[in-house]
């Protein structure tokens, strides 16, 4: 239980990131997950929802707006052990096997070891023990990612494209650990056929680095996307590719039926 | 766990023995069989000095191969240390002492190798005289030298990272032996004011190691054992100031890691 002045587990408010002067990669973003929310943020490729990832965590660059991680600002925050992410490259502290990493941040995290050896033996991925992160195939080293998220025991969990280029046996072994996943999560996903595991999460869509929401992954079944303007929409999204919106019940292409937002986008524009 | 890892990874870096040990013992080769024919021969006290002169140069140089091998490792976890520093118990503070505890055993081990080579090099051509006066003193001066060039090499870096980007990291990884070549060679020939010598620590660890090494007072010139005198106190206090200072600047600046993608440091 948290104390009653901490309102959010995440907190994001008009927050825009940008690499460059001149480019937005997040604008004007706001995000809160409250105490045992979960949040799937949706968007295809480069819509900047691994920024948003990022700059919760404070590894992006905030031009405006502000992240506050359990309250904390976080630019300030220092040994926060119950928050993980599942980025590879946060765990490349050292040039070694990933056993020896597992070793090295259980020791940081302040968890045993076997919590992180135990998924590996769950997923069935020993042979990524004596591998270097840059020796994993592009599957493995996320699997390794999920694993250093998931092992870590957090409170809260911010999941980068997770599924990402992972076996069809271990995405499925992913979804139902990350369906009971009894703390908060925001996962941002490209991918829509697994998200249905997930009915009690809040939904977001993220198109060209501005968040839209909030859905419920239960509405799936039932959003329709359409190009153009049309009557009775729920959302209306203005792109560099047109407008598109979001309508209940009917419009050029039901969400259920989509794979994946990109193909759904390509579909529709 | 930190500091055992460390530990292992600069014992096991074969580009380290290489360039740290192999590659000094070749310059130790020139200096003992090449640049000694002009010496005066029979003279102890020259060729005292002049081994111990070479001994500091090339543990400087040494010590300058360990420092950049070590510091330049930072610039591939710059995510993982903004990371670490927030969502685990790893402080700034901490892993600094982890490195420089790694950076000091492999600089005593690195600084014993080359007492040793120098010995058996320089006595082999100038006779037994040359050995070491005071062996166990340079172990000492030997580790503080390691950790100041660690301290000084993490600094370089910190600036690269945080502030002037990788792309710089080519130029950047060759100050600390630059510049101790220009130390090195100034202070081997030339005359410097001594209050030059005095501030400059790269200077300093050069002369304390010719101390340790020879026994006798250090010369302000090291290859003229006849000329002024300096004062090995304070090239220790400003050896240990230079180096309590820089480790207060890294710690400072290792707070506000940047993240960087190793990319940054393509060149083309």
């Amino acid at each position: 239980m948290l104390p009653a002045y901490i309102r959010f587990m995440l907190e994001v408010r008009g927050l825009t990131v940008s690499y460059r002067r001149e480019s937005k990669v997040l604008n004007r973003v706001d995000l809160t997950v409250g105490e045992g929310e979960k949040v799937a943020v949706v968007g295809p490729n480069g819509s900047g929802k691994s920024t948003l990832i990022r700059a919760a965590l404070g590894l992006a660059p905030i031009v405006e707006g502000s992240v506050r991680v359990f309250g904390s600002d976080v630019k300030l925050v220092r040994g926060e052990t119950r928050v993980s992410t599942n980025l590879p490259e946060v765990y490349r502290l050292l040039n070694c096997p990933a056993a020896e990493l597992m070793e090295v941040f259980a020791g940081l995290r302040g968890v045993d070891t076997s919590d992180y050896l135990s998924l590996v033996e769950y997923f069935g991925l020993q042979e990524i023990l004596d591998k270097r992160v840059y020796e994993m195939s592009s599957g493995q080293a996320k699997m390794f990612g999920n694993i250093m998220a998931l092992g870590s025991k957090p409170k809260l969990i911010l999941l980068d494209e997770p599924f990402e280029n992972v076996d069809q046996s271990r995405r499925i072994k992913l979804a139902n650990t990350l369906a009971g996943f009894g703390e908060e999560v925001v996962m941002v996903t490209h991918e829509f056929d697994l998200l249905r595991k997930f009915q009690d999460w809040k939904l977001y869509f993220m198109i060209e680095g501005t968040l839209y929401g909030a859905f419920s992954v239960k509405d799936l079944d039932e959003l329709y996307i359409s190009r153009g303007e049309r009557p009775g929409s729920i959302l209306t999204v203005k792109t560099s590719f047109g407008t598109l919106t979001i309508t209940r019940g009917e419009g050029d292409v039901a969400l259920k039926n989509a794979t994946s937002i990109n193909k759904l986008i390509e579909e529709v524009a | 766990m930190l500091f055992t890892h460390y530990s292992k990874t600069l014992l096991t870096n074969r580009a380290l023995w290489g360039w740290g040990v192999l590659f000094m013992v070749f310059w130790l080769i020139i200096g003992g069989f090449v640049e000694s024919t002009g010496l005066p021969k029979g003279n102890h006290m020259v060729a005292l000095s002049y081994t111990a002169s070479w001994y500091g140069l090339i543990n400087l140089f040494s010590l300058s191969s360990l420092a950049i091998s070590i510091a330049f490792s930072l610039i591939y976890s710059t995510h993982s240390l903004a990371y670490s520093f927030r969502y685990t118990r790893l402080k700034p503070s901490s892993y600094l002492v982890n490195l420089v505890a790694s950076s000091l055993i492999m600089g005593v081990i690195l600084s014993v190798l080359m007492l040793v080579s120098t010995y058996a090099i320089f006595s082999y051509k100038l006779g037994a005289g040359v050995a070491p006066a005071n062996p166990a003193l340079t172990l000492p001066i030997a580790a503080l030298s390691g950790v100041f060039m660690y301290a000084f090499a993490t600094l370089l870096v910190l600036i690269l990272i945080n502030s002037l980007g990788l792309k710089n990291q080519s130029f950047v990884s060759f100050i600390p032996l630059l510049l101790g070549y220009v130390f090195g060679f100034l202070q081997l020939f030339l005359s410097l004011p001594s209050l030059v010598i005095y501030a400059s620590p790269l200077s300093a660890i050069q002369d304390l190691l010719y101390y340790a090494y020879s026994g006798q007072p250090v010369p302000s010139v090291l290859s003229n054992p006849s000329s002024q005198t300096l004062r090995t106190p304070y090239l220790t206090v400003s050896l240990v100031a230079w180096t309590l200072v820089l480790l207060v600047a890294d710690s400072i600046m290792l707070r506000k890691i940047k993240p960087r993608s190793i990319e940054e440091a393509r060149q083309i």
